[in-house]
């Protein structure tokens, strides 16, 4: 994708962002000319730090992201303009230490690497951008967006009886559309 | 056959189910059977599913859980409440059902709850004795050797290729003289048991990329020749690429792994030339038994890590069976409770059906055990008690017709008893009176309350005192049947009666009762007395009538011849000859009486109004009673029927009635009654409808007649007035017999004498 000069201005409310946002994922949207959001966010290294036990133990680690461009009301719930889940599985071999890394996009694999150092391992699993979301609708000018990001680790290591809706981690980045 | 059957009624099943059918209860067994084989294997194979899956299953499983626990719930909290609710309504065998319920659930409940907690228990610490710290150093160790070896051989072929990058000529390299390069190559392979060394020149790709030229490979004999030369072509790319050494570990088909390490070959200033790709094979035995050392260590490490959610679906599972068992336990205690009290249910229900009178009640066997055979034998049972029910009205059905046919005899037997002039009274063998006809109680003036009484306390009263020697010669027995004429006293005149009395016996010769049978025969000796007088009046008028006639014709000649004599000579024959004629126009007109009583004809009947009659009759009397003092009054029945009678006769009645109520009163010129009222005769008439006669009554307010002379009255010959012939109210009794009639005579109040006529209404 040919990244263009923006034709609208991102403008970032800083108070209401950081009021509003987790401060788990680092979300940063940006506006192209066609209307689309592309969307680039990192999680803290923790998380990876968290599931370091599981990936060493040879499993097949998943680190799936949910990417939602999202339009906030404030006498209903926010309506979901786009949204697309991106992903990154980790299988160490604890035979040769040998990493092999893979990314997808909408369940679709994208990129496949092997390596045997953790940090590059740290870096492609928590790191993403070039997120492209196509919004169901064009994006209203002065309206107020956000992009939410929530991660979704598994296996887990932890049980819970109840199965839903609880993320292991999450971000969100509030924006004003200006053309 | 009696008649023909309704079809039986078969008891409503409405609460059959498909539960009820053995094949679907065995296909419901089968699917929980399979459900917890199914349980039981992802117990067993839970370490084996990847973790991915685990947690879904995991889930999956909670769900079965949640849905066996609110099925659990469900099922106790709607038979709790309807096993509340049927105690409540006292519906059968709802305290059986509960306590049966109960018992069972306490049997299932408790050890299954027990199972579930030790099992629990003993989960977790089997959990807590898997991760061991001998187990975990075994397992590192283990796991460490192995990647020791790989990374041994791995760090070898590196140093190799370290070497040769940098013993290999640059500008040979680059060159790409292989005749220079291969010398030097297979020095390098001299002392190499197994391996391959592969020489790449970087060259510069037709879009002005950077890629590798493969020179010359160089590899031991015992080297498998199932390796792929793209793969080190890649490897020996990257390395040129990225300037610094590549690794890689390529599977081969036979079984061995193949290590190979790239490292660039640099020219002077440190640029890419090349590369030479070094690769040391290990054969497969060693390649297993590392891979299934590190597969150990990462299953355990997995086992490890994962260690929470996993024994969290070791325990659902376990929850899930225990569930499924007290469900399964649960539905099966109160589907036992139902197949047990349902047909016995039923079988009260039918019971209920058949004490109230629905013979044709009939239950349908659900299963051919001893409960079928019961339900069976009842519906037998059932059968013949329609059909004895059947018998039975049929029975019912022909004794009520023949007590209705012996209840009409009875009826018309009673009314012939009742209507007969002759008077029967049965005794019972007690000697009570069990039954007195209309006649009986007529003739014997016997009221209702004289039924069922002793004959011998009814009989003693004293004018049927006569009837008890005839009683007490029934119960006697000899004869056994008795007749006598008895003649009662009853109101102040005689009855005769002919009394026959009969024992009645059974078959085994035992007194069952008695008969009494009374007859009347009043009016027939009435009629043999009159006609006794007939003949004696004929007779007299004969014999003295004809000797009369030369009396006086002998009387008359005398006084003739007497005629001249002396003075007292014919005043003495005068008055002599004058009393013989007299005495004998006397006796002529008492013989003429004589001869008319004897010689009455027989009556006329014709239709009369009686009314007129007497009206026409009073008249004769306008004269002589015109100017005395007796009072003639007349109370005539309104709208009294035609009587068939002859007027002629009934009209001499009449004037014989009234002569003889004048005759008693005193004359004509009659003096007042001592009580001060004047003398009165009052005729009046009286229709009794339900007897159909007629009644004249003629009072007087005279003196009366003394009972002794009542009968008498009416005898020819018998007058209390001393002169007259005395036939008077002899041939009123005739003249009324004779009409079918009958007199009697009775006291007036004060007062008087009644004289009641009655004639049969036309």
């Amino acid at each position: 994708m040919t990244r263009r000069t923006l034709l609208a201005l991102v403008f970032v409310t800083a108070t209401g962002g950081l009021a509003m946002m987790a401060t788990d994922i680092n979300v940063t949207p940006v506006v192209t000319e066609g209307g689309r959001v592309v969307a680039a966010f990192s999680a803290p290294t923790s998380f990876f730090e968290d599931a370091h036990d599981a990936i060493q133990s040879g499993v097949l680690m998943t680190f799936s992201y949910a990417v939602e461009l999202r339009r906030p009301s404030t006498i209903w719930f926010d309506r979901t303009l786009a949204e697309t889940t991106a992903a990154a599985t980790v299988k160490f071999d604890s035979l040769t230490g040998i990493y092999q890394v893979s990314k997808l996009r909408d369940g679709r694999v994208v990129w496949s690497e092997r390596t045997d150092k953790e940090t590059d391992v740290r870096g492609w699993m928590m790191s993403f951008d070039q997120i492209a979301l196509e919004p169901s609708e064009p994006l209203e000018a002065n309206a107020d967006y956000y992009v939410r990001v929530r991660l979704r680790m598994s296996p887990r290591r932890t049980f819970s009886i109840w199965p839903f809706g609880r993320d292991d981690g999450s971000g969100r980045k509030d924006f004003t559309f200006i053309r | 056959m009696l008649f023909d059957p309704p079809p039986p009624v078969v008891a409503p099943d409405a609460r059959r189910r498909p539960l009820d059918n053995p094949r679907v209860l065995i296909v419901i067994a089968l699917v929980l059977i399979g459900l917890l084989v199914g349980l039981f294997w992802l117990s067993s194979r839970t370490s084996e599913i990847p973790l991915q899956l685990s947690g879904l299953m995991l889930y999956s499983v909670l769900a079965v859980d949640l849905l066996l626990l609110v099925t659990l719930f469900f099922v106790l909290a709607r038979n709790l409440v309807k096993l509340w609710y049927d105690q409540r309504q006292a519906a059968p065998f709802a305290r059986f059902r509960a306590k049966l319920v109960g018992a069972l659930l306490a049997m299932t409940i408790v050890p299954a709850v027990l199972v579930l907690l030790s099992g629990s228990e003993i989960i977790r610490g089997s959990a807590a004795r898997w991760f061991s710290e001998p187990v975990d150093q075994l397992v590192a160790s283990a796991q460490l050797i192995s990647s020791r070896y790989y990374q041994d051989h791995q760090e070898a072929t590196a140093n190799r290729s370290r070497r040769l990058a940098r013993t290999l000529p640059a500008k040979d390299v680059d060159a790409g003289d292989v005749t220079l390069l291969n010398p030097i190559v297979k020095a390098e392979m001299a002392g190499t048991p197994s391996g391959m060394v592969e020489l790449y020149r970087s060259v510069t790709g037709p879009g002005g990329q950077r890629d590798v030229e493969f020179l010359l490979a160089e590899q031991a004999s015992d080297l498998p020749p199932d390796h792929v030369r793209a793969l080190a072509d890649r490897l020996a790319l990257k390395a040129v690429q990225s300037g610094h050494d590549e690794q890689t570990q390529d599977p081969l088909d036979s079984g061995g792994v193949l290590l190979r390490t790239a490292t660039p070959i640099l020219n002077a200033d440190r640029t890419p030339i090349g590369a030479v790709v070094v690769s040391d094979h290990l054969d497969g035995q060693v390649k297993v038994s590392a891979r299934r050392a590190t597969m150990a260590f990462e299953s355990y490490m997995q086992l490890r890590t994962f260690k929470e959610p996993i024994l969290a679906a070791y325990l659902a599972i376990f929850a899930g069976v225990t569930l499924l068992i007290l469900v399964s336990a649960t539905w099966l205690g109160l589907y036992l409770s139902k197949r047990i009290t349902r047909p016995v249910q039923k079988l009260a229900e039918g019971a209920r059906a058949i004490g109230a009178g629905q013979l044709d009640f009939r239950l349908e066997p659900e299963t051919s055990d001893e409960m079928g055979s019961l339900v069976e034998a009842f519906n037998m049972m059932a059968a013949e008690l329609r059909t004895s029910r059947e018998r039975l009205e049929q029975s019912r059905k022909d004794l009520e017709s023949k007590n209705i046919e012996v209840d009409a005899r009875r009826c018309y037997i009673e009314t012939i008893l009742d209507r007969v002039a002759t008077g029967v009274i049965s005794l019972d063998a007690a000697g009570n009176i069990s039954t007195v006809n209309g006649a009986a109680e007529r003739l014997l003036g016997l009221g209702p309350t004289a039924m069922g009484q002793p004959a011998a306390v009814v009989l003693a009263r004293e004018d049927l005192a006569p009837l008890l020697p005839l009683v007490r010669a029934i119960w006697r027995r000899e004869p056994r049947s008795v007749v006598e004429e008895i003649t009662l006293a009853r109101d102040d005149r005689e009855v005769h009666l002919a009394a026959a009395s009969t024992v009645l016996t059974g078959e085994d010769g035992q007194a069952e009762g008695a008969v009494l049978v009374l007859d009347d025969v009043t009016p027939l000796i009435r009629a043999q007395r009159v006609a006794a007088w007939r003949d004696v009046a004929r007779r007299l008028a004969h014999e003295i009538k004809n000797p009369l006639t030369p009396i006086q014709l002998s009387a008359e000649r005398m006084r003739r011849h007497f005629a001249g004599a002396a003075p007292p000579t014919w005043t003495l024959v005068d008055e002599c000859t004058g009393a013989i004629v007299t005495e004998v126009e006397a006796l002529k007109g008492l013989v003429d009486e004589f001869a008319q009583f004897a010689r009455l004809r027989g009556p006329r009947m014709l239709p009369v109004d009686l009314n007129r009659l007497i009206d026409d009759t009073l008249r004769l009397y306008g004269g002589v009673l015109q100017h005395g003092t007796l009072h003639v009054e007349r109370e005539l029945a309104a709208g009294l029927p035609a009587v068939r009678l002859d007027a002629e006769q009934i009209r001499q009645v009449i004037i014989n009635l009234v002569d003889n109520a004048v005759e008693a009163l005193g004359g004509p010129a009659a003096p007042p009654r001592p009580d001060g009222e004047p003398p009165t005769i009052r005729l009046a008439t009286t229709f009794d409808d339900r007897n159909a006669v007629v009644r004249l009554v003629v009072t007087d307010n005279g003196p009366g007649v003394p009972p002794a002379d009542r009968e008498k009255l009416f005898m020819p010959y018998y007058s209390t007035k001393g002169r007259g012939s005395g036939l008077g109210l002899a041939i009123v009794r005739r003249i009324v017999a004779e009409h079918g009639g009958g007199i009697e005579v009775g006291d007036a109040r004060p007062t008087g004498t009644i004289f009641t006529v009655e004639l049969p209404a036309a």
